[in-house]
């Protein structure tokens, strides 16, 4: 066989198992999410569709793909109807420079990785304001602008959170970075433990998730920018959504808690407990704490985060100098 | 008539015509006007709403994100309760009275009893009395779990909403035990109650009390109010001054957290709640926290009535001997009751039938509402929904 | 006031004092309002109308010829003339009558107190509704406006404001009613919201259901009923729905 034939083989491969492994991950989520919340609440959650409901979204997805498509009257529909595939696509690329195991890089190990997730992950917004543009509604269109400046202001002690990390070790590549912490033997949260507190924060600000959801809260006026989507659109949307929070997660995982690491089980698996443990982390957060509002949301980021991650920056760079 | 009276409009008085088109509804002339500049905006908040609990519309004046005026437009519940029962006997009004504030119906019915009893005169019989005022203490509980529980959902805190149904579950329970039904229970009657409770159901409410006060209560406690986010989100919201709270008529938790300790069952009694220790919790900012402090606390002042009422019930029939009609004598009374609400009033003007000659309802949540605009003027949208949610509103008593 | 009109009140037990005649032909006509089918409804109307406007030019005549100022002599009557009904007044209700007498010469309050519920009922003639207003509100400490209603007695409306004074942990001492007659056809009276904020609300909502329009008020819309809503006042005795009737038998398919 010549060699390109085996290359795109491979990738074909590589293609299917990730679009499987975010479908698979996007159901079991969803149900882990429902389930946990409602063990807090002192309910079940679903239980009748699949053993303990684990079919349920399957349900879900049936019904989503049998609802009426409708499109508004509106400005543009061609920003309209890409919008949800703007916001689906960053999740997706962010599986390019994960590394599940000690020699494999699902893509390939960019050595600005750092860098490429951070661009990426912000990609997010373009698609939000897309979503709240093309609707040509007043609520969507606030309920965007309201995204755009939460996400904006998060963005930024996102960054100079990971910067400690990336100095900690000393290299922008993904891999690189698990490398050294199993080469050190100890994992980045320890000295960079504010780093990792002001990470969770501002990653859970960014995926509209936790106390920061008041830009898809019912108190909005409807439903902010998702407001002109229904069906199979708004499911995408979700699945974003859902997606995001694990990649934000396994991102976590990789940069603090030494990502495939790990003794007896396969470095893929590792990641993915260590992700799912931070995942049902912030889904605790979300069900217990009640939200912000957007002036607090914006002096949260303003006046507290930067000014302590710029901080811990700079300690963390004495520290090593 | 009614078309003359409209026409010899005087050049003084300002009466805005019937909304000829939904559009005129939707949008009135006197706040578009009002609205006017580009940078404001009228925006519709309601009435189909999650928020808003029960179909109230609002119609939000906003500059950006700050709300410059707040209407609240009612009327989308008015069932005209107090026409329709200008035809019935007394005891087909205590049920209907129930449907008014349908989260306190035992405080309702209270208003109506009392109404009619303080005409004729009837004095109730001492058993009676505590276990009106045991079952009136226990509405008050399960009417601020609710406000607890839809106060804290509306602030995000989904799981609180959950938690509080959980305790209000085995309230209904309870209820359905002694009266038949969960919601509206029709239980009191002119003269007394409808039947006595047994001594089991006694065992089983000191065994709910025992495991609220343990239990569930502090844990509302640590989760939500002394939650940080909770707190930004509600102290200095919504701020009442006290001079503001008298003059607008407000009353119940709305009037105590503004500082001024007026509390029907110690200044006007109308159950002989003299006979029990309590204290009257008061607030001292007037703000959306003071009002949700109070009746956190006055949960637990419910408790301990109950407890009391529990350790010293007499013996003795329950209704007094009543004839069969009930005619009250010529005459109008005022009835008024501590709902957990508010003061919930009666107006009633008999003319010696079986049924009223005219009834008014005085409703606390109608009152309180005036004082939205007052409240949210200069707040964020978000801040409207908690003064919403600090009055405890019941849209059922507000439009009756 | 002649031995008739003390004993009507008497019997009344508390109404005020133009109330008391109206009211017992009221009663009469009143069964029929509530029970009869429209037309008995507005035949009674005009019969209590008519026998109230007699009454009262009989009643006005007496009290001319007597001479008597209505105040202080009506609650005194109240009070138990003849031994039997008549409940007593308080000592500091009748201080505040006095004060009350005093301040507003000429003014025919008709006191009754009602023992009912402690409230003490005072007829406020409309063109000086205002001035007592401001009066009771500043110089006698009723700061709180507790209840607005409207009463439709056949002959006229009537608007009952009932009043009484907050002050923390503070049993109140004084408990007064205001009834304000208002004539059915020109129903006008004067607003209350700048001395009561309490009255914004439910002046509207007696705007709405009774018809009265009051003047002064800043914003007298419909409150209650639809903002389309063209059939009248449905509180009022002469209300017919006119609304056409939806059909309430189930047809077997």
């Amino acid at each position: 066989m010549p060699g390109w034939l085996i290359d795109f083989l491979w990738v074909v491969v590589k293609v299917t198992l990730v679009i499987a492994f975010v479908g698979v991950n996007f159901i079991f989520m969803v149900w882990l999410e429902r389930k946990l919340s409602a063990k807090m609440q002192a309910r079940i959650g679903p239980n009748r569709v699949g053993p303990h409901g684990s079919l349920q979204l399957i349900a879900d997805a049936l019904k989503l793909f049998s609802k009426e498509d409708i499109k508004p009257a509106m400005a543009d529909p061609k920003v309209w109807a890409l919008a949800p595939v703007v916001m689906f696509a960053p999740a997706l690329l962010v599986f390019y420079v994960l590394p599940v195991g000690p020699n494999a890089v699902i893509g390939t190990d960019l050595n600005v990785g750092l860098l490429y997730l951070a661009a990426v992950s912000s990609f997010t917004l373009v698609g939000i304001f897309m979503a709240g543009w093309g609707s040509n509604s007043k609520y969507s269109l606030l309920g965007a602008m309201r995204a755009g400046a939460a996400l904006m202001a998060y963005e930024i002690p996102l960054v100079l959170s990971i910067l400690t990390v990336a100095m900690l070790a000393g290299t922008l590549s993904v891999q690189g970075i698990v490398q050294a912490q199993v080469d050190r033997g100890y994992y980045f949260v320890f000295p960079g433990i504010v780093a990792f507190i002001i990470y969770f924060i501002c990653v859970m600000a960014e995926l509209g998730r936790g106390p920061f959801d008041l830009v898809e809260a019912e108190h909005e006026l409807v439903m902010g920018y998702q407001t002109e989507y229904s069906g199979m659109r708004w499911g995408i949307m979700l699945m974003a959504e859902y997606t995001n929070q694990f990649t934000a997660a396994a991102i976590a995982a990789m940069l603090f808690l030494g990502g495939w690491d790990g003794p007896f089980l396969p470095g893929w698996l590792w990641l993915v407990i260590k992700a799912y443990a931070l995942v049902m982390v912030m889904m605790w957060v979300r069900w217990t704490l009640p939200r912000v509002r957007i002036d607090q949301l914006l002096d949260l980021s303003w006046k507290f985060l930067l000014p302590v991650s710029l901080l811990n920056l700079v300690v963390v760079a004495i520290f090593l100098v | 008539m009614a078309d003359q009276i409209e026409r010899s409009i005087g050049a003084g008085v300002q009466v805005i015509e019937d909304a000829e088109t939904m559009e005129e509804a939707l949008r009135p002339a006197h706040l578009e006007e009002q609205a006017g500049e580009r940078r404001r905006m009228l925006v519709n908040f309601g009435p189909q709403h999650p928020s808003t609990h029960g179909v109230l519309r609002v119609l939000l004046t906003l500059e950006g994100e700050t709300v410059i005026d707040a209407q609240p437009d009612i009327g989308y519940l008015h069932r005209n309760w107090e026409k329709i029962v200008e035809g019935w006997t007394y005891a087909m009004v205590v049920p209907f009275s129930d449907r008014n504030d349908y989260l306190a119906a035992i405080c309702n019915e209270q208003a109506v009893v009392g109404a009619v009893e303080r005409l004729m005169g009837i004095e109730v019989p001492e058993r009676g009395q505590f276990l009106r005022v045991l079952v009136f203490e226990l509405q008050r509980l399960t009417s601020h779990l609710i406000w607890f529980g839809t106060f804290a959902m509306d602030m995000g805190a989904t799981t609180a909403f959950l938690h509080a149904f959980r305790e209000r579950e085995r309230c209904y329970s309870l209820f359905e035990e002694i009266t038949g039904a969960r919601l509206l229970y029709n239980y009191l009657r002119i003269g007394g109650l409808r039947n006595d409770v047994p001594d089991s159901w006694l065992k089983k409410l000191e065994q709910f009390l025992d495991d609220f006060e343990k239990e569930a209560y502090p844990s509302y406690w640590d989760l939500v109010i002394n939650n940080e986010i909770f707190r930004v989100r509600t102290k200095g919201i919504g701020v009442i001054t006290p001079e503001q709270a008298i003059a607008y008529g407000a009353s119940g938790p709305v009037l105590r957290g503004s500082g001024i300790r007026w509390d029907l069952r110690k200044v006007d009694p109308f159950l002989p709640y003299d006979q029990f220790e309590f204290d009257i919790p008061v607030g001292t900012n007037g703000d959306a926290y003071d009002r949700a402090i109070v009746r956190m606390k006055e949960m637990m002042e419910s408790v301990k009535i109950i407890r009391q009422v529990m350790k010293r019930l007499p013996d003795g029939p329950v209704m007094a001997k009543l004839p069969r009609a009930l005619r009250p004598p010529k005459g109008q009374v005022y009835n008024r009751v501590e709902s957990p609400r508010g003061e919930v009033g009666v107006y009633l003007i008999s003319d010696g039938g079986t049924g009223p000659y005219r009834i008014k309802w005085r409703s606390p949540c109608f009152t309180h509402l005036m004082l939205l605009p007052v409240m949210a003027r200069g707040h964020l949208v978000a801040d409207l929904v908690t003064c919403i949610g600090s009055i405890d509103i019941v849209l059922g008593e507000v439009d009756r | 006031m002649t031995d008739e009109e003390r004993k009507d009140q008497a019997a009344a037990g508390g109404t005020g004092g133009e109330a008391a005649p109206a009211g017992q032909a009221g009663a009469g006509g009143g069964g029929a309002a509530r029970g009869g089918d429209d037309e008995a409804r507005r035949a009674a109307i005009e019969k209590a109308k008519a026998l109230a406007a007699a009454k009262a030019a009989a009643a006005a005549k007496a009290r001319a010829a007597a001479g008597e100022g209505g105040g202080a002599a009506a609650g005194g009557e109240g009070g138990g003339d003849g031994g039997d009904a008549g409940p007593v007044m308080p000592e500091r209700y009748q201080q505040f009558l006095d004060a009350l007498g005093k301040e507003f010469e000429g003014v025919d309050f008709a006191p009754a107190y009602n023992a009912a519920d402690g409230f003490l009922y005072i007829n406020v003639p409309r063109d000086r509704l205002r001035e007592i207003a401001l009066y009771l509100r500043d110089r006698a400490g009723l700061n709180y406006l507790r209840a607005l209603s409207g009463v439709d007695w056949m002959d006229r409306l009537q608007v009952v404001y009932h009043l009484t004074r907050v002050e923390p942990d503070t049993r109140p001492e004084l408990l007064v009613a205001m009834q304000v007659d208002v004539d059915r056809d020109q129903a006008v009276c004067p607003s209350l919201v700048d001395v009561w904020p309490t009255a914004d609300f439910n002046e509207r909502e007696v705007f709405d259901l009774f018809g009265i329009r009051f003047e002064g008020h800043p914003n007298l819309r419909r409150i209650l009923l639809p903002d389309n809503w063209q059939g009248g006042y449905p509180l009022r005795k002469d209300f017919v729905d006119k609304r056409p009737k939806r059909q309430r038998k189930i047809r077997p398919r």
